[in-house]
């Protein structure tokens, strides 16, 4: 709702922006640019048009190959230093930062920089002067390498030089502008992706039987399936995507008012049950049927478990039909 | 008949519809937008198309009834 209606705005500028902290707002602009999560129409579409061919599915996957010899290389130097080591910094950062940094063809002698930079952009510690100047030097460090690239943008055929070419010089873009999107691409390359990574490998670590499946599963389906269930499970992005309402808007007999903010919470969706779980949705008022205290376990097995699960119900709640479920 | 229509003024290229049924959804190469390859879709692609109508993020699919 709050990503499609036109009364629900997210600039920053806009009174009544949800703001983590008064000391550093989420979405302050620089040099007059306001990054493009915080833009409305027509702005964010010019902005987003600017980047969206480098981003197609089919360019995506063409990157398949690059992507895997990255993965190839960071396995063999884990393998090589030995264990124990750390994979959330060895591998599962390392996977995007690399691939981020090759995409828009900046030196991976960089990755300390910028990985640091991105950590800190993303973190609640909003007071601290070191994370106030994250998004600055970020900025800072983009303006020089895009001034460098500038000078001979038919070097490499990497993102940055076709912007160049096709955005910057023909006016679609201005060259803070450009930057404004460098900076979002490289600290959205480094901190989602790195996160679900690490909780993903965590999750199968915990869990040897799912591990086992996803191993013996010979079609990549499977896998696919796996890593969008991990990003619905773990929903790393919950404080993404806040609005300010910009008029009254109803939403389920709820009316938000003009001025007032809207924090839509990303993991609260992803796990509704009225959507991920058949059980409770056709049967809402399902409880025990006895105090928790009489539950029985089972005892003296191999596996652990209950003898019995006694339940009830209002019997005029349930639904007999299966529409709307999944 | 039902047919599958794309306001591409309102498309931002996320390519969700491309993934969910690719016999129906391309991007175009120059600007990344949806293109519609099959705009009546054989049965079985369906209910695909319905899911990628629905995650649309832009609102930019819509199924209509023509007369064709």
């Amino acid at each position: 709702m709050a990503s499609s209606t036109p009364s629900a705005s997210p600039p920053a500028a806009k009174e009544g922006y949800p703001q983590l902290s008064t000391s550093r707002p989420v979405a302050a602009s620089t040099e007059g640019v306001i990054p493009i999560n915080y833009t409305d129409p027509p702005d964010h579409t010019r902005l987003r048009r600017a980047l969206i061919k480098e981003f197609t599915v089919a360019r995506v996957q063409s990157l398949q190959p690059m992507i895997a010899a990255v993965v190839d290389a960071l396995i063999d130097g884990m393998l090589e230093a030995g264990p124990p080591l750390d994979l959330q910094s060895r591998f599962a950062l390392a996977v995007p930062t690399s691939v981020i940094l090759a995409m828009l063809g900046i030196a991976y002698d960089e990755h300390g920089f910028f990985h640091e930079r991105a950590g800190l952009v993303v973190s609640t510690n909003l007071d601290s002067a070191l994370a106030r100047q994250a998004q600055p030097d970020i900025r800072a460090r983009m303006r020089e390498i895009l001034r460098e690239k500038e000078k001979n943008p038919e070097a490499h055929d990497d993102l940055m030089e076709r912007l160049i070419r096709e955005q910057i010089r023909p006016g679609n873009l201005s060259h803070e502008e450009a930057c404004s999107l460098l900076q979002s691409l490289v600290i959205a390359g480094h901190e989602t992706t790195a996160s679900i990574i690490g909780l993903g490998m965590l999750l199968l670590l915990r869990n040897p039987e799912i591990d086992r499946r996803l191993r013996d599963e010979t079609s990549t389906k499977t896998a696919e399936q796996a890593v969008e269930e991990m990003l619905r499970y773990w929903s790393t992005t919950n404080f993404v995507a806040f609005r300010v309402a910009l008029e009254d808007v109803g939403f389920r007999g709820v009316t938000i008012r003009a001025g007032e903010g809207i924090l839509p919470q990303v993991v609260a969706a992803n796990h509704d049950p009225a959507v991920f779980t058949r059980l409770p949705k056709r049967m809402p008022t399902l409880r025990l049927a006895i105090p928790f205290g009489e539950v029985e376990f089972k005892r003296g097995y191999l596996t652990h478990g209950l003898h019995a699960l006694p339940v009830t119900w209002q019997a005029d709640c349930g639904s007999t039909g299966a529409e709307g479920t999944r | 008949m039902k047919k599958v229509v794309a306001d591409t003024t309102k498309c931002l290229g996320n390519g969700l519809c491309v993934m969910t049924a690719p016999r129906v959804f391309t991007q175009n190469e120059d600007d990344g937008l949806v293109q519609v390859i099959r705009p009546v879709p054989e049965a079985g692609d369906w209910e695909a198309v319905e899911r990628a109508v629905n995650s649309c993020p832009s609102g930019t699919l819509c199924i209509v009834e023509t007369d064709a």
